[in-house]
């Protein structure tokens, strides 16, 4: 009796686990999910610009060690991205259209080139693609996966370019009202980053350079 | 004449010795291969006094000279990738390429990366190993972590237990940067290079050709071929954009036209001269033994040039045409006086026709000196040339002439010629002789404003125009590359390949002093990627110094840190130090990355005469940037400006040409002055002189530099034109044969060369306009040198 009931108990487990093993990327998309993504996307780009803060952690698989940096970001419609790690190291890197530049902590700023890290060329085109609710303009790089769960919405895609896929292996993002969390996962680990406090400000009111130091 | 003639040279014996003359330098030509030349460098001074420098010039000239690329645009990439990968199939196993690339390693960066992953501890930037040179540890550590906490994943962390410090991401960052890649608009995509304008998607093509392929356009040439196939690709229509990029390409489309020039407007003036001959003669004999004549005197110079030099430049047969030019005349003087003329006035003729060709042949001897190949060739071909020309009237055509018209020949007058010239002579007779001395005076006051505008000086730039469809396919590709390569760069000297290395060193960190003054932007030196020797040796000892030995660091600062970093164990890290810190890049190598290969292919150039060569190459220089200032001082080091040198050389080597024509024609003064009277020769010299004097005026007044082809140009009217004044001086101003054999030359010589001046090429239509207003003047100037 007591064998019947322990195997029905593992047998109603059974989904639930398999539910809890399941990931977005099971969930591929369609037409319902789709419009559902469209709005979502468009109600988190509603804004001209996004502020910030940020919580970074680098999982490196081989040596089992997170490495976590804090800091702030500025995303804008118009005038790009600046991203700013305030510790443990300060650095702050811009990117506007193609231009990638880094201020470093002495105050000079460096062009950088874009050939130094392709993965960093294709994550910047993907924010940007993501931030103008450009569907079109994901689909053509990447598949697309999406999970609605209740209010909130998991988003994977994988690159489908073969090379791209060698430095980006997929990419997650948790959105809710705002991009809640946003995970890029490649063979040697993965960037983890948790975005809080979004503030909402008019483009004309705050340009780039009062918001960099 | 004739008592001179019959002393020294009975008839048959001049026949004999014509054939003789021919015979002998048509076997020598025979004996040797006859080769074509049709590279532009090998006529051209040598630019630099040195000639080992010269010498790397050319062979790196020579070797970017081969390269091409071709982008297929459109604005689906997977149709832009099809149709580059059609073009390839066909092409890469053509022995016309030595090499073609479409596909691109995809894993090419990643093997680079691992490279210098792998010499980590041998080549590194300037700033670790400063840091290494003075035990900065915390610097070091610093610019680590920076990278490690910093954005994304902008370093590879994945072996960092190997490599604590990222040395090996910070010395492929200093290749990335300093490479032609950092600039480059070309990005990587289903393993071809592609680049995006306006929406379209260019997929890059490029090979190499052969070394002994030609450019010029043949048949079945494979630059034809490949033009060919990429305009029936966008003659499909399909929104197909093709861009070209290449020296082939200028050669191929530059020889095409020249081609289909020299057809028709060679075409053209040898219809319009044998209508005029065959209106005049009224026989075909008079034509075909002129046009036999000039075929047997340009066979005759080809052989002998061929003999002398090995090679035969393309370039020779342009200004060979002087042969043709001054050929006509004296076939035409021949048949015009034998037909028309006394005994009396025949001899009068080959006085005439002998004094003519010793002038001539003095100018091209005195040019042959000027030290210029191109210019002693075209000497050599048009003195054997002219000279076969001149026995063949003198020894060949007055011996079979000579059996047949003993008596003048009255037959086929033309009386509209007669008339043409008898009105042409009387403008000069009626002219009354205060009002000709006022007209010289005249023409002398006119002329000296002219020659005080006159500009001297021939820039290759110039001479050379593109056409609409090269013009795009060069600047967008050049845009696409982005290199910003500069006509000025350096040659690098050394015994070897180490010491080339070293020299390299001294070099560039002048050029890294500029860079920070932002005078250049980068620079491309084989050093900056493969040090010498003993740079890699010394960063290794001194990271050893630093880490290792018993002077070194403290070891809790060396832990301290490999814990922060989530390092228990320092033991790879210790056995990849003693592992790889004797591992010494060298080269040339199989074994190096293929992105170092393709940068020591533009920069390595060899070695030539035991010594070793390199090229520096200053990118994006400002104007401020003076590449001699920067290699001053340093004993290896060359600066280059190929072009600058060239155009510097061209137009002293026009001066030195204009001063040798000078002082032949001194001799030929002091000739004319044993052969006539002082103020006979004087007579005799002003219309060429005024003539050249009258056209370096006019190209004073429209502002036209006088270029090296257009002094060319005035020294051949110098050598026609004393033969025209030469014939009047001994028949008189009021012969009509001589008037009437002056403008049928004139007309013919105007005919050929004035069809020149239409060509779409400057430096022969220079040549062509030069000798065209020249010759005009030395007709119109000429009748002034008879007497009566």
């Amino acid at each position: 009796m007591k064998s019947l009931f322990l195997r029905l108990i593992w047998i109603a487990l059974i989904p639930c686990f398999s539910s809890s093993f399941a990931t977005v990327f099971d969930y591929p998309l369609n037409k319902s999910s789709k419009s559902d993504l469209v709005r979502c996307l468009n109600k988190i780009n509603s804004h001209d610009v996004i502020t910030g803060k940020f919580k970074q952690i680098k999982f490196v698989k081989r040596l089992k060690h997170n490495f976590v940096s804090t800091g702030e970001f500025r995303v804008s419609r118009i005038s790009g991205i600046v991203w700013k790690i305030q510790k443990p190291y300060a650095s702050e890197l811009m990117i506007s259209g193609n231009n990638i530049s880094e201020r470093t902590s002495d105050g000079q700023i460096r062009m950088l080139h874009t050939k130094e890290n392709d993965f960093f060329v294709e994550f910047t085109k993907t924010i940007q693609a993501v931030k103008s609710a450009n569907l079109v303009e994901l689909e053509s790089k990447f598949s697309i996966f999406c999970e609605k769960k209740s209010n909130a919405f998991k988003i994977g895609l994988i690159p489908r370019d073969a090379t791209v896929r060698k430095f980006i292996a997929n990419i997650e993002m948790n959105i809710s009202t705002n991009l809640d969390r946003l995970i890029v996962t490649d063979e040697n680990g993965s960037v983890t980053y948790e975005f809080t406090n979004h503030k909402f400000v008019d483009e004309t009111v705050l340009a780039p350079s009062s918001y960099v130091p | 004449m004739e008592r001179i003639g019959k002393k020294y040279f009975n008839l048959k014996s001049g026949a004999i010795l014509w054939f003789v003359f021919h015979f002998l330098l048509i076997f020598l030509g025979l004996s040797v291969p006859w080769e074509m030349d049709s590279d532009l460098h090998s006529v051209l001074p040598n630019s630099n006094e040195m000639k080992n420098i010269s010498a790397a010039e050319n062979i790196l000239d020579a070797r970017s000279a081969r390269n091409i690329v071709v982008v297929i645009g459109h604005e689906n990439f997977e149709k832009a990738r099809s149709a580059a990968i059609a073009l390839d199939n066909v092409f890469r196993n053509d022995s016309s390429f030595d090499e073609t690339l479409l596909f691109v390693n995809e894993n090419a960066l990643n093997e680079t990366r691992d490279f210098f992953f792998n010499h980590r501890y041998t080549i590194q930037d300037n700033i670790t190993r400063e840091a290494l040179a003075m035990k900065n540890f915390e610097t070091l550590k610093i610019a680590a972590l920076k990278k490690i906490y910093g954005s994304f994943t902008m370093a590879d962390l994945s072996n960092l237990d190997e490599d604590p410090f990222l040395l090996g991401e910070s010395s492929f960052e200093k290749f990335v940067k300093n490479s032609p890649m950092a600039s480059s608009r070309f990005h990587f995509r289903d393993g071809v290079l592609y680049a995006r304008e306006s929406g379209i998607m260019y997929v890059k093509w490029s090979a190499v050709l052969s070394e002994h392929v030609s450019s010029v356009a043949v048949d079945g040439n494979v630059i034809g071929r490949l033009n060919q196939m990429l305009d029936s690709l966008k003659a499909k229509n399909e929104g197909f954009v093709i861009a070209k990029s290449g020296f082939p390409f200028h050669c191929y489309e530059s020889s095409s036209k020249a081609k289909n020039e020299i057809a028709w407007i060679s075409g053209i003036s040898v219809v319009l001269i044998l209508i005029l001959l065959l209106y005049v003669f009224r026989s075909l004999i008079p034509i075909v033994v002129t046009f036999l004549m000039i075929s047997l005197a340009l066979f005759t110079a080809l052989a002998l040039t061929w003999f002398a030099f090995g090679k035969v430049h393309i370039f020779t047969f342009v200004f060979g045409t002087s042969v043709i030019g001054v050929s006509i005349d004296y076939a035409v003087h021949f048949f015009t006086s034998w037909k028309n003329g006394s005994s009396k006035e025949r001899n009068h003729v080959l006085k005439g026709l002998l004094l003519g060709f010793l002038t001539t042949e003095l100018s091209y001897i005195a040019l042959s000196f000027a030290g210029f190949p191109l210019l002693t060739q075209m000497a050599v071909f048009s003195i054997a040339g002219l000279l076969s020309s001149f026995l063949t009237i003198t020894l060949l055509l007055r011996t079979f002439y000579e059996q047949r018209c003993d008596e003048k020949c009255n037959s086929c007058e033309n009386k509209i010629l007669k008339d043409v010239s008898t009105s042409f002579l009387n403008v000069y007779t009626l002219l009354p002789k205060r009002y000709s001395k006022f007209l010289v005076l005249f023409f002398a006051a006119f002329i000296i404003p002219g020659l005080c505008m006159l500009n001297v000086h021939t820039d290759m730039k110039c001479l050379y125009s593109m056409s609409e469809e090269m013009k795009f396919g060069e600047s967008l590709i050049a845009e696409f590359n982005n290199l910003g390569a500069s006509s000025n760069y350096f040659i690098v000297e050394g015994v070897n390949v180490e010491d080339v290395l070293q020299n390299e060193n001294a070099l560039t960190e002048r050029l890294e002093q500029l860079q920070k003054d932002s005078v250049v932007k980068s620079y491309l030196a084989i050093s900056n990627f493969i040090p010498s020797k003993k740079l890699q040796k010394r960063t290794s000892e001194n990271f050893r110094s630093l880490f290792f030995t018993h002077d070194s660091l403290p070891t809790r600062y060396i832990d301290d840190y490999l814990n922060e970093i989530g390092i228990e164990n320092d033991s790879l890290f210790i056995t990849n130090f003693n592992k790889l810190s004797k591992r010494v890049a060298e080269f040339p190598e199989n074994s190096l990355p293929w992105t170092i290969q393709a940068i020591l292919r533009m920069l390595w150039i060899g070695s030539i005469d035991e010594k070793y060569y390199s090229a520096v190459l200053p990118l994006h220089v400002t104007d401020s940037f003076d590449a001699q200032k920067v290699a001053y001082g340093l004993p290896h080091v060359f600066a280059v400006n190929k072009m600058k040198n060239i155009n510097d050389s061209l137009t002293d080597i026009s001066h030195v040409a204009l001063l040798l024509v000078g002082l032949s024609y001194v001799v030929v003064f002091f000739i004319l002055v044993f052969v006539y009277k002082f103020k006979d020769a004087l007579i005799i010299l002003r219309a060429p002189v005024i003539a050249g004097l009258f056209v370096f005026s006019f190209l004073g007044y429209m502002g036209i530099n006088v270029n090296f082809f257009a002094i060319v140009g005035v020294i051949l009217t110098l050598g026609i034109g004393i033969d025209y004044a030469l014939f009047f001086r001994e028949s008189g101003r009021k012969n009509l044969t001589t008037a009437f054999a002056v403008m049928l030359s004139a007309l013919t010589t105007l005919i050929s060369f004035g069809s020149l001046a239409l060509s779409g090429f400057t430096p022969v239509a220079s040549f062509g306009f030069v000798v065209l207003l020249g010759v005009l003047c030395c007709f119109l100037l000429s009748p002034l040198s008879g007497k009566g």
